[in-house]
């Protein structure tokens, strides 16, 4: 698509894919590195220290770039690595911030263990990956946003429906398709967004960086959204819970 | 009424200490505070002049128009004139800010919604610290003619379309011109009418047109804009200004002060009232 994602790909893929990633890392990334993954220090010397270990512990890595795009500065991606022939199978979705260089100066990311088939007969990153309708970004990233605002945060419920569709394809493992399940799932686990740290988009797709709780535990989370037609019709997570604060090396999560 | 809560305006217009021809002045962060006394930073400030950050190292914060952004390395600050700014003065970091006189500020040309910070890369920082520093050397030897001014509003100049090609969205081409125009039109009119018809009769485009334009560029519509860049003002008042609610409901064009709580707590969250509590309570800090 553009410098930007492929720098934030290369990344991945020269960098930690096959196993380049100092060199990687010194020509991809700008003057500062702000790093949000907790377990890894800020800069290109966290990013080294920790993928030296990290290599060691997983000789075999295979990763695959499922989705991506920017917005403005931002970068989207969504991946899946398995690491040892299978031994760990993870689904993961980052945001990169980029300077004007196009080179990765911020990045944020959320991991988890990628399961079987979910509820809804769907993986955790099938369906579509294609980005189409460029001229409704900022509509999109807005309904979005809203959405998130008024339902996810505000609690508002009876506003759902004018902004999910009530056939809503649903790839989090954990629910069935459906406007209904989702806010089901949403009661009977007492899940409650807290805050919306960032909404970024491309077209039909709107990725949203933000802090809930589920059940009291706190969590992280990035939420794909897929609009069509002006209402929200699929929706992947990766989501993590906040560890304690002891075990972060940098400034955490957001 | 006057109630406790309102303080005196504070007096923020550009202040150099070259005396007042200087168009445009560098100053390191930490001279800036130590200036003005960290006192001074407590209230949120609508300064009349433009003012740019850049920092050159260490961490910290800076609210422009009640967002507060990350201050990094590299990243530089642009806070245009109209805009709110608060001060969080317990940050620790190296960095310049360069200020540009009214009469220089109102030839770059600004619009809501324009990006408030850039991340600048190796090569464009490396042009921003040149240029400072040619602002610096000539502010030491200024003398009050008519080139030396031209020279150093060149130099700002040249700063501000850094800054420009920098944050401007890549791949997104140029902004509509009904988009322009209807925001044009929306700062030099904003407290005359609540009606969209009023601000683009007279733009040569239809509603239709006007609004399409708008949602395409930020995803609202050309209403839903005017009610946000309304309520943006009635924050800025309630922040920097002693008005109360009812004289800022009566300024933005109310008839009803009622009104004017209910449509404000639609489309912020909260009463007016409890918005400047709670920005009276923060204070500048950080947290």
């Amino acid at each position: 698509m553009g410098q930007r994602l492929d720098n934030a790909t290369s990344i991945y893929l020269e960098g930690i894919r096959d196993g380049n990633y100092v060199e990687a890392i010194n020509a991809y990334v700008g003057q500062r590195y702000t790093q949000h993954s907790t377990p890894v220090r800020d800069g290109k010397d966290g990013f080294i220290e920790f993928f030296d270990d990290f290599t060691k512990r997983n000789p075999v890595r295979d990763i695959e770039i499922i989705r991506g795009f920017e917005d403005g500065h931002f970068v989207f991606v969504q991946a899946t690595q398995s690491l040892n022939n299978g031994e760990f199978r993870y689904v993961t979705a980052d945001i990169f911030d980029t300077d004007d260089d196009a080179k990765l100066i911020e990045h944020w990311d959320m991991i988890a263990e990628l399961g079987s088939t979910g509820i809804s007969g769907r993986s955790e990153t099938d369906g579509p990956t294609e980005v189409t309708d460029l001229d409704k970004t900022e509509i999109n990233k807005r309904l979005v946003s809203e959405f998130v605002t008024n339902v996810l945060i505000g609690g508002n419920e009876a506003h759902a429906a004018d902004y999910l569709a009530a056939d809503l394809a649903q790839h989090d493992a954990r629910i069935a398709d459906g406007r209904d399940a989702y806010l089901e799932f949403a009661r009977s686990h007492a899940l409650r967004y807290t805050e919306l740290h960032n909404t970024i988009g491309s077209g039909n797709f709107v990725a949203v960086l933000a802090a809930s709780e589920l059940e009291g535990r706190a969590i992280a989370s990035i939420d794909l959204y897929r609009v069509d037609n002006g209402i929200i019709v699929e929706h992947w997570a990766v989501a993590e819970e906040i560890t304690d604060q002891a075990t972060w090396v940098n400034e955490g999560k957001f | 009424m006057t109630t406790i809560d309102d303080q005196p305006v504070l007096p923020v217009d550009f202040d150099s200490a070259f005396g007042a021809a200087l168009p445009v002045e560098v100053i390191e962060y930490t001279a800036l505070v130590e200036r003005l006394g960290s006192r001074y930073f407590t209230r949120p400030q609508r300064p009349s002049f433009e003012m740019m950050i850049v920092v050159r190292s260490g961490s910290g914060f800076h609210t422009v128009d009640f967002q507060r952004h990350a201050l990094h390395p590299g990243r530089v600050l642009f806070v245009r004139p109209g805009q709110v700014q608060q001060w969080h003065v317990d940050n620790t970091l190296v960095a310049t800010i360069v200020l540009a006189a009214p009469t220089v500020a109102s030839t770059t040309g600004w619009m809501p919604g324009d990006a408030v910070y850039a991340d600048l890369g190796e090569n464009s920082l490396q042009t921003a610290f040149d240029l400072i520093a040619a602002i610096e050397r000539e502010q030491r030897r200024f003398i009050p003619d008519e080139q030396s001014v031209r020279l150093m509003t060149s130099l700002f100049t040249a700063l501000v379309a850094l800054f420009q090609r920098a944050s401007s969205e890549p791949d997104r081409g140029a902004l509509p011109e009904a988009y322009r125009a209807f925001r044009a039109a929306l700062e030099r009119d904003l407290t005359r009418s609540r009606n969209v018809r009023d601000y683009v009769s007279g733009l040569g485009y239809s509603e239709r047109t006007v609004s399409r334009a708008c949602q395409l560029v930020t995803g609202l519509t050309a209403k839903a804009l005017l009610d946000e860049r309304l309520m943006l003002e009635a924050k800025r008042l309630l922040a920097h200004s002693d008005r109360t609610v009812a004289a800022i409901s009566a300024g933005l064009g109310f008839s009803e002060p009622t009104n004017f709580t209910k449509f404000f707590e639609r489309v912020v969250g909260e009463p007016p009232a409890t918005f400047r509590r709670g920005l009276r309570a923060s204070g500048y800090r950080s947290s």
